[in-house]
Formats: structure tokens, sequence, C-alpha cells
């Protein structure tokens, strides 16, 4: 009888009895190591990659955490001037109130006063420009008109001016552009650190704090008050 | 004296019986080795598992601490936006530094001329002056030049009267 095409008797020869279990228990064994060895080192791998992404996620949050503790509060406390200084909305009415304002204290008589909406080459800044004519006794009165209103927020430049007559009453027509800008909509990502303010942008910050505010009327809730009988 | 009774036939070669030895040793080491490395590799993996819990555990502690100053965070958003914002605007070139030289000429003129009309842009500001005569269109010339205060001055036109002096048109630039 032949299993295989081998005889009974070569597959139970004692010979090949004798090594055919250490040969098999060798094979059965290698092929398993190889199996543990490439399994467990691809899950090692997995997971001490993981291991890094979060170390160095971790290590990104504590610097971010710190950083956030670290903001000197006093900067954080001007986070309305900003807001002043660039506004959400349109700010023409703020900026012809400073005008009139400033105007008054120069002796100045408004004799136009014209806005127009315009684009801007800044995607998400939106201006609008605002022409003034006006006289007064002098040009240093201009002058002085338009030194003051370089310093008030929100901020607006100057684009054109154009004045005569000087030594008797002058004339003036300045056009201003006045400035507003979106809010953030989004936070940046939790990862990502705080970017602090540049040089450039603490000295912007420390002058706009100095100019001059619009300056709003606060309307206290009033208490109820009886109601009067007009009849009576 | 054990007699071994097997026929000669079913009796294993010496040889063979070497080469099995030798098989069941290697295999016993090759098993040892495998669960050697069987150990050794679970046990890393236990502890790099261990260690990347951790990590999440305070990866998601600091997460909550951050977001307990989110208000400190948009604030500081909201004054960076801002003021990159502003300082695109104030490096946009415009009249309003021009003012300040048309308040310079305006001073240095005082008792040799008078500043008659102006326009100022985002390049220049132009000045046009008008002088008496002769003595203080140089004292207006000289005192310009000495101020120190300007980079560029043109004479865009010169003009003179009869009645009304000397007309000059500068442009200043700084």
């Amino acid at each position: 009888m032949a299993i295989f095409g081998i005889s009974k008797y070569k597959i139970f020869n004692p010979n090949i009895k004798l090594i055919l279990f250490p040969t098999l228990l060798l094979g059965i064994l290698v092929v398993l190591f190889i199996v543990l060895v490439q399994n467990g080192y691809r899950s090692i791998a997995t997971e001490l990659d993981e291991l890094e992404a979060s170390q160095k996620t971790e290590s990104l949050l504590l610097q971010k955490l710190s950083s956030l503790r670290e903001i000197d509060p006093s900067i954080l406390d001007k986070a309305d001037v900003t807001l002043i200084a660039l506004p959400e909305g349109n700010p023409t009415n703020f900026f012809l109130t400073h005008t009139k304002r400033v105007g008054k204290d120069k002796d100045l008589k408004f004799l136009k006063m014209k806005t127009i909406s315009m684009a801007t080459s800044e995607e998400d800044i939106s201006a609008s420009e605002i022409r003034l004519e006006a006289e007064v006794g002098d040009i240093q009165s201009f002058v002085d008109f338009l030194q003051e209103l370089r310093k008030v927020l929100p901020i607006a430049s100057i684009d054109k001016v154009e004045i005569s007559g000087g030594g008797g009453a002058a004339n003036m027509d300045a056009t201003f552009i006045v400035y507003w800008s979106d809010l953030p909509t989004q936070l940046p990502p939790i990862t990502e650190p705080i970017r602090f303010l540049e040089d450039s942008e603490q000295i912007i910050l420390s002058e706009i704090v100095a100019y001059t505010k619009p300056k709003f009327v606060i309307l206290d809730p009033a208490a109820p008050t009886d109601r009067e009988n007009p009849f009576n | 004296m054990a007699v071994n009774l097997l026929p000669k036939e079913l009796r294993p070669k010496r040889y063979i019986v070497k080469i099995s030895k030798v098989l069941t040793n290697v295999a016993l080491i090759a098993l040892l080795v495998f669960v050697i490395s069987a150990a050794v590799i679970t046990g890393v993996f236990l502890v790099v598992s261990d260690r990347l819990s951790s990590s999440q555990e305070k990866h998601e502690e600091l997460t909550i601490q951050i977001k307990a100053l989110q208000e400190t965070e948009q604030k500081i958003v909201l004054i960076k936006d801002r003021l990159e914002k502003v300082n695109k605007m104030k490096s946009k070139a415009s009249a309003s530094e021009k003012v300040d030289i048309l308040g310079d000429v305006i001073k240095i003129s005082e008792g040799s001329a008078i500043v008659n009309s102006a326009t100022l842009s985002d390049k220049k500001a132009d000045v046009l002056v008008i002088v008496d005569g002769s003595l203080n269109l140089t004292k207006f010339l000289s005192d310009i030049i000495i101020s120190g205060g300007f980079k560029k001055i043109e004479m865009l036109s010169f003009g003179f009267e009869k009645d009304g002096g000397y007309k000059i048109e500068f442009g200043f630039t700084r």
C-alpha cells in the first residue's frame, strides 16, 4: 500500500520517524516566529507612531497653555480699542461725529459732506469714502483739523486734500477713507501655537490706545413708572 | 544488560539518531527563543500602549484647560486680526503724512511768505506760496533748505505779478 505514491514502509521508516517530529516542530516554530515578529513589529510600530504623534500634540498643547497663561492681561483689555479702531460695520457715522466735533473746535464751517462706498484692494477690508468741503479763516486751522483727525478712532486715512485761498478765508476739499472688516469667525486649530503681537503691531497698539474714541451714550434701563390717567 | 529485540532493519541508523538529537535541541532552543520573543513583544506592546493611553489622557486634560482659556484666545485672535489689518491700512501711502509737510511749510513761511493753496496727495505736497519781494523770497528759500525737513523740493511753477508779487509752486516730498 502506498500513501501519496510513497510506500508505507518508507513513511514509517524508523529513520524518518525519528527526525520527523523535531523537523516539524522546528518548521512550525519558524513559521510562528515569522508571524509573531511581523505582527508584533507592525503593532508596536503603529503604537509608537501614535505615541510620537500624541507626545508631539501634548507638547504643542503644553506650549499653547503656557503661552495663554503668559499673555499680559493689560493687552487683552485693549481688545475693545482695536475693535473701535477697525469696527465690524461701516464707521462713517463715528468719523463724521469726530469731524463735526474737531471742526467746531477749529471754527470750520462745513459746506458739504458726502459719503461714497468704494472697493478696496484688500479682500477682507471694506472701505468708504467721505468727502468734506469746508471753509475757515486761515489754512493753519485746516492743518490742525487734519492733524487731529489722524488721531481718532475708528482709523481713517486722508486720501486727498485741496486747500485754497490763503491770507483770507480758505476753502478745503478733503477726501477721507474709513475702513471696516468682518470679525474672525473661528479660532485657529487647538494645536496651533498662539501668535503673539509683532513689534510693529505693539507700536500701533500703543499708538491707537491714545487716540480719541467716539463717545458712546449708554442708556441705563429705567425702572417702570406709574402711568398717569390722562382723563383725570 | 538490556537486549534490543528489534529486528536490525527497523532499528534507526546511528547518524540519524545524532541528527534527530541535534534537531530536537535546535527545536527546543527555537521554542525558547519564540517564547522569549513573544514575551518581549507583548511586554513592549503593553508598555507602549500604556504610555500612549496616559499621553492621550494628558492630551484631553490639556485640551480642557485650553478650552477654559478660550476667552483669552478669542481676545488675542481679535487683537491680532484687527492690528494686522490696521497695519496694512497704515502702511499704504496716503496724504495723511503730507499734512505735516504743509504745517512745516506754513511755520517756515511765517514772516517771509504766505501759503496760498496746497494740494496734498499720497505722493507729495504741492504748495503755492506768495512772496512780496525778492528779499523775502531769498529768506523763504533759505529757511526751507536750512530746515532740512524735506527729502526733495521741486519748483513746479514760478510767476511774478507787479501787484501780487512772486507766486511759486513747490512740490515737497519727505
